[in-house]
């Protein structure tokens, strides 16, 4: 009775709202078109949406009562933003906080009991993609293409018209002007295009472009958007499962799971058209398959490791770091993990020595970087890790702590993790080591002009069961109040990168979100933050002696971690 | 939980005082409204979490049950200062209204997170600390809400001409009021020149025909805080009030989580909670109601004093409103009952004798029943005493001071003055009874559902009833009865220019038992039980909502009949609620002011589901033999029961 009622009270409701936002006012109220066009029609079709898979989450998790009363509440927040919004004009940047607002208000429910149980994985990924789809409306409303992501789609525009010949694609600079709202620049071309054997080509290679192509033909930019959200959905489905695997019987996993897939700097990368949230699912995923799934899947687990090997060298990390554990664990599982790297390394070269003519995978990176070794190039390595680790970790514009200081709480739960699932977690700590570590060497460690902590992102999955123990051991006022204030802050960058896209897209002197903390709180909480960017000549001293406090502040996180683990 | 306690005060210390800083940053040079900017971020939202601390503290203390996490879970009412300051830096023509919906959210949030936090500790607390905490979250609520009203929105309709009468008695020790309408005092609180003069001359003097109860209430709170002084006088009322209907319900037998529901769904919404931000007697009224009930409800027990205070308050209810009138005469037929039974046969005398009877405190029907006949007169004439003069006391106050303003010695000689100047009484008690509740712009039900729990409450009245309250229930329904049956009568029963149901507003206790047997006909429905429980989560979600819609825009509170009925509109509030709902529910409501073929169908169609609820909570409340499976329920329910009698 309880999903009959859910189902008539949603439908009328969708209806109610649908008719509603379809007034007058959602144009007169809205600064352009664009805006309008996402109240009027987004907001209606992702409530309809959240009340599907609400009800769909009573059903599944055998809770129709609960699941339809919340379902309720989140409608009337979700009415409370939209009376915001009808009440008058609201520019742009306001107008997106409140639809985020509203989204995050109807998947809620949801996302809720999808935490607080053991739900299936079809309802985890539609639930993820319920939130990415809806935000990815806002994101095209707000925000055009920038840094590789108009790269990415001028190549699968390319590949949908049967070429990979990158010098034809940027012939067409008028596609390159309507997605990123710039004419290319020769620099701009230099830094993506690289002269092979086979002809002109892309650095970032063609994985990618090639499963953009579909949603590019079928809807253009949504379409994009679309794939995107969707490839993030089957990451935050995996790593939902990981948290169910690795820690066990760990009652915050469900909530980890939120933060992680929700919260930056994954939320993000589940939108923008970027290919580190293809990395993360296939990290996770192998991850899961070599080392914590209930029955492990060693074949499977190389091909889904192996297949990094089409994305970036950044990802393959991954696969170098976590094939010795394979090794070490599960002898029987080594031959079986290796064809399947084998067989994806033997493709991806096959790929590219079609695509490029250098039989190797991540030929584009290779090209890139011989190319880069010619007198008068700059080389994108530096080996200076004292600069670009910190860097990674805590800049306050472009480092983890600047936009996704709830990753932190990882630290507290590393004795813990280690001591209480040591095999489990071992070799996701030493990916995530050795990719940091790695990263610290490459010059562009801020990730270009994209959202901040980027980088990170294919290794979110992996740290999320060290906060998850992170988030038992803090069972004292002040280290829950300090989990509570990282995740509150969190929340809050997401909020803002969500509602207002260009505030995560910062170049050297930038600081957007830190801006809007300025300007909001007036004591910016991460405004101590060190900032890695040399605009002064003594830049160093400031930063490396902020660096000293954040450095001593995340061993002491992970010292009393360690007293909490030895006393109990 | 000291502990818990003292460091949930510093950090919450903290936090405030980060949030002054952060409010008192400059605003953009190009606000719209750059001094409610800063009023908001730097005023209010400090005050409105102190509140909350405060609130949150107090319900810690007081209900020990509510844990760790109720303390914890407190912290995410901050979560409104980020958004609402990021409105004020990047939206410098952002609408006050649009600050306000944020803003109200914090009341709103703290009002659930108090209500969640004592329902925790409900197993463990007493009456009157369960009454206490409620009253407490509705006064921190009202609060909060109150610099929001009181910053953006002149007084309207009655109001200023109440407080000009409280400025009178300030400053100039009378009431003579011309000079008050004469000069510009009253702009502190009314931005214009008031438009009309409530008063009659008598020589060169113009006297109030506005009720002096609440003006003399006001006196000193108005001293101490102007406006927002009286206001917040009447957000103290409101917190009175809730408590007073706590134990009400309570003392009718509720269950604790039934007392809880009712009280909390009806204090905290429209009109109660409206009206605490309003400068009415109707709200203090419905205080004095509702004491004046609960001790006559001691009956047989009710001592000398409670009868003495009874009289008081059914003597004061003319003072507030001349209304009230009605609610005296209903309720004073009770306290008279009580006050002449032992010359009709009360019971029969024992041994004791009243003053040894009296001294120990021993209740009425005691002290009769144990007089000797000499006694048993004696106590007849305390008796009378008690229960007339305090009343006569107040009223013959209110005729001497009406006798030295317009020289007729009668308590509402003001009103019996104009009285030909207007109709007062139409006699159409079915257009304004049926528009007092169901009525499209000025009806309860339109605004406050939860109102309709008390059709279906009805009948577990009637059964309480029958089951030994009628001492209670006998003033609650002689009172409202004869109070509605006068107000439905009027020309004006929908009392325009003021928010809704204001007239109704003094005969609430009534319904608000109405609601709480309402919930427990629900809980005793077998098969109906889920689908009355989801209606009745809407109809409470329904009326929370429009209680913020009130709260944010308080100009969709104010309806004029006589507009709505030029122009047929449904008025401001359905056509502001037209944008977010469509079709509006308001269509499926009938107007009583512009009466039509679909408005007689409507109200037909509305008085039929009305008997229908009816209907239903006496067959759920009906006394059926249970079967297996319910012995664990009832078990339950008296366990409920016997912990709140505890």
């Amino acid at each position: 009775m309880w999903r009959a009622a859910h189902i008539a009270m949603a439908t009328m409701l969708s209806v109610v709202i649908w008719r509603a936002l379809h007034q007058q006012w959602a144009t007169d109220n809205s600064s352009d078109a664009l805006v309008a066009g996402a109240i009027s029609v987004a907001l209606p079709l992702a409530s309809a949406g959240a009340s599907i898979l609400a009800i769909a989450a009573g059903w599944t998790i055998r809770r129709p009562e609960r699941l339809f009363a919340h379902d309720g509440l989140s409608l009337a927040a979700f009415l409370v933003c939209v009376l915001v919004l009808s009440l008058g004009p609201l520019p742009r940047d306001a107008a997106g906080i409140f639809f985020v607002l509203a989204i995050a208000a109807r998947f809620a429910p949801t996302i809720f009991a999808i935490a607080t149980s053991d739900a299936p994985g079809w309802l985890v990924a539609a639930a993820s993609f319920g939130v990415y789809a809806s935000l990815m409306a806002w994101l095209q409303v707000s925000s055009l293409l920038h840094g590789d992501e108009a790269h990415y789609v001028m190549a699968a525009d390319l590949i949908g018209r049967g070429s990979v010949d990158a010098g034809r694609a940027y012939a067409n600079s008028a596609l390159f002007h309507s997605l990123a709202g710039i004419d290319i620049s020769p620099a701009d071309i230099e830094a993506h295009v690289i002269q092979a054997p086979a002809g002109e080509r892309l650095v970032q290679g063609y994985a990618l472009p090639a499963l953009l192509v579909p949603g590019w033909l079928l809807a253009g930019r949504m379409g994009e958007h679309l794939t995107i959200a969707l490839i993030a959905a089957l990451a935050s489905w995996q790593l939902y499962e990981l948290l169910h695997e690795a820690p066990p019987s760990r009652p915050m996993g469900g909530g980890v799971w939120a933060a992680a897939a929700f919260l930056p700097p994954f939320l993000p990368m589940a939108t923008h058209v970027y290919q580190n949230g293809l990395g993360a699912l296939a990290i996770v995923a192998g991850y899961r398959l070599a080392f914590t799934a209930a029955r492990r899947r060693f074949l499977l687990a190389g091909l889904a490791l192996g297949s990094t090997l089409f994305l970036t060298p950044r990802d393959g990390l991954a696969l170098v770091a976590l094939a010795p554990f394979v090794l070490w664990y599960r002898r029987d599982g080594l031959l079986r993990f290796t064809v399947g790297v084998a067989a994806m390394f033997a493709l991806a070269s096959a790929v590219d020595a079609v695509l490029y003519g250098t039989p190797l995978p991540y030929a584009g990176y290779l090209e890139s970087m011989t190319a880069a070794a010619a007198p008068g190039r700059v080389s994108s390595l530096t080996f200076l890790f004292w600069y670009g680790l910190p860097a990674m970790l805590f800049d306050r514009t472009f480092g983890l702590a600047g936009t996704a200081p709830w990753l932190f709480i990882a630290a507290l739960g590393v004795a813990p993790a280690l001591r209480s699932a040591r095999r489990t977690l071992v070799p996701a700590g030493a990916a995530i080591g050795t990719t940091l570590l790695a990263l610290s060497l490459f010059r562009y460690w801020e990730g270009g002009y994209a959202p901040p902590g980027r980088y990170f992102v294919e290794v979110v999955p992996l740290a999320a069961p060290f906060v998850v123990f992170g988030l038992a051991a803090a069972r004292a006022w002040p280290l829950r109040m300090f989990a509570g204030a990282t995740l509150a802050m969190s929340a809050f960058a997401g909020l803002v990168i969500s509602a207002v896209p260009t505030r995560a897209l910062n170049t050297a002197g930038d600081g957007r979100i830190q801006d809007v903390y300025d300007a909001v709180l007036a004591l910016n909480p991460l405004g101590w933050l060190p900032n890695f960017q040399p605009l002064q000549p003594d830049w160093y001293v400031g930063a490396y002696l902020r660096t000293l406090v954040a450095v001593v502040g995340v061993v002491a996180l992970v010292w009393i971690g360690r007293r909490r683990t030895a006393g109990s | 939980m000291r502990r818990d306690l003292g460091l949930f005060v510093v950090v919450n210390a903290g936090l405030t005082v980060l949030l002054l800083v952060a409010g008192r940053q400059s605003v953009p040079l190009d606000a719209r409204n750059p001094d409610l900017f800063v009023a908001l971020t730097a005023k209010w939202l400090p005050y409105a979490l102190v509140l909350a601390t405060v609130g949150s503290a107090g319900i810690a203390c007081l209900a020990p049950g509510v844990g760790r996490g109720f303390l914890l879970r407190h912290f995410a009412l901050y979560a409104a200062s980020p958004l609402l300051l990021f409105m004020v830096r990047y939206d410098p023509a952002v609408l006050n209204s649009q600050l306000g919906a944020v803003y109200v959210l914090v009341a709103v949030a703290f009002a659930v997170h108090a209500l969640l936090g004592i329902r925790a500790g409900l197993p463990t607390l007493g009456d009157r600390r369960a009454a206490t905490l409620i009253a407490l979250t509705v006064l921190a609520t009202s609060l909060m809400v109150l610099p929001y009203d009181r910053s953006g929105y002149p007084t309207a309709s009655d109001e200023p001409h109440y407080l000009l009468i409280t400025q009178s008695l300030l400053y100039d020790h009378d009431l003579d009021l011309r000079n008050d309408y004469d000069g510009d005092r009253y702009r502190v609180f009314y931005p214009a020149r008031l438009p009309d003069v409530h008063g009659i001359g008598v020589g060169n003097a113009i006297y109030p025909i506005r009720d002096l109860g609440l003006p003399i209430l006001s006196v000193v709170p108005f001293a101490l805080g102007g406006r927002s002084g009286v206001m917040a006088m009447l957000c103290l009322v409101a917190a009175l009030l809730a408590a007073q209907l706590y134990l009400l319900l309570r003392d009718l037998r509720f269950s604790p989580r039934d007392t809880f529901l009712a009280t909390a769904a009806t204090v905290l919404a429209h009109p109660i909670l409206t009206y605490s931000t309003q400068v009415y007697p109707d709200l203090p009224a419905a205080l004095a109601f509702v004491g004046a009930v609960r001790l006559l409800g001691r009956g047989a027990a009710m001592r000398l004093r409670d009868l003495a205070w009874a009289s008081a308050l059914v003597g004061v209810l003319p003072l507030l409103t001349t209304r009230a009138w009605l609610i005296s005469v209903g309720v004073g037929v009770v306290v008279a009952f009580w006050s002449l039974r032992p010359l009709f046969g009360g019971p029969a005398p024992l041994r004791a004798t009243m003053s040894s009877a009296a001294q120990r405190g021993r209740g009425l029907g005691a002290m009769t029943s144990s007089a000797s006949p000499r006694g048993r007169l004696r106590i007849a004439g305390a008796r009378i005493a008690a229960g007339g003069l305090p009343f006569a006391g107040i009223v013959g106050l209110l005729a001497y001071v009406n006798g030295r303003m317009f020289g007729l010695y009668l308590p509402a000689a003001g009103y019996y003055l104009i009285s030909d100047q207007s109709q007062v009484l139409v006699y159409s008690p079915i257009v304004g009874g049926l528009g007092l509740f169901f009525d499209r712009v000025f009806g309860l039900i339109g605004r406050a559902p939860i109102y309709l729990l008390a059709f279906l409450g009805a009948a577990v009245l009637v059964r309480r009833a029958r089951s030994g309250m009628l001492p209670i229930l006998t003033p609650l329904f002689l009172g409202w009865l004869a109070y509605f049956i006068y107000i439905a009568d009027i020309a004006y029963w929908f009392a325009d220019g003021s928010p809704p149901s204001r007239y109704m507003l003094a005969s609430m206790p009534l319904l608000v038992a109405g609601v709480a047997g309402g919930l427990e006909a629900i809980r005793a429905a077998a098969r109906l039980r889920p689908a009355l429980e989801a209606i009745g989560w809407c109809v409470a979600g329904w009326t929370a909502f429009v209680t913020y819609i009130y709260a944010v825009l308080p100009e969709t509170r104010y309806e004029l009949a006589a507009r709505i009925r030029e122009t047929g509109s449904p008025g401001e509030f359905w056509v502001f609620i037209g944008r977010l709902i469509r079709p509006t529910p308001g269509s499926l409501l009938p107007s009583l002011v512009r009466i039509d073929g679909a408005s007689i169908a409507l109200s037909a169609a509305w008085v039929a589901l009305a008997v229908g609820l009816g209907v239903v909570g006496w067959i759920a409340c009906r006394p059926r033999p249970l079967r297996e499976g319910e012995q664990l329920d009832a078990s339950f329910a008296s366990t409920d029961s016997g912990i709140a009698e505890t």
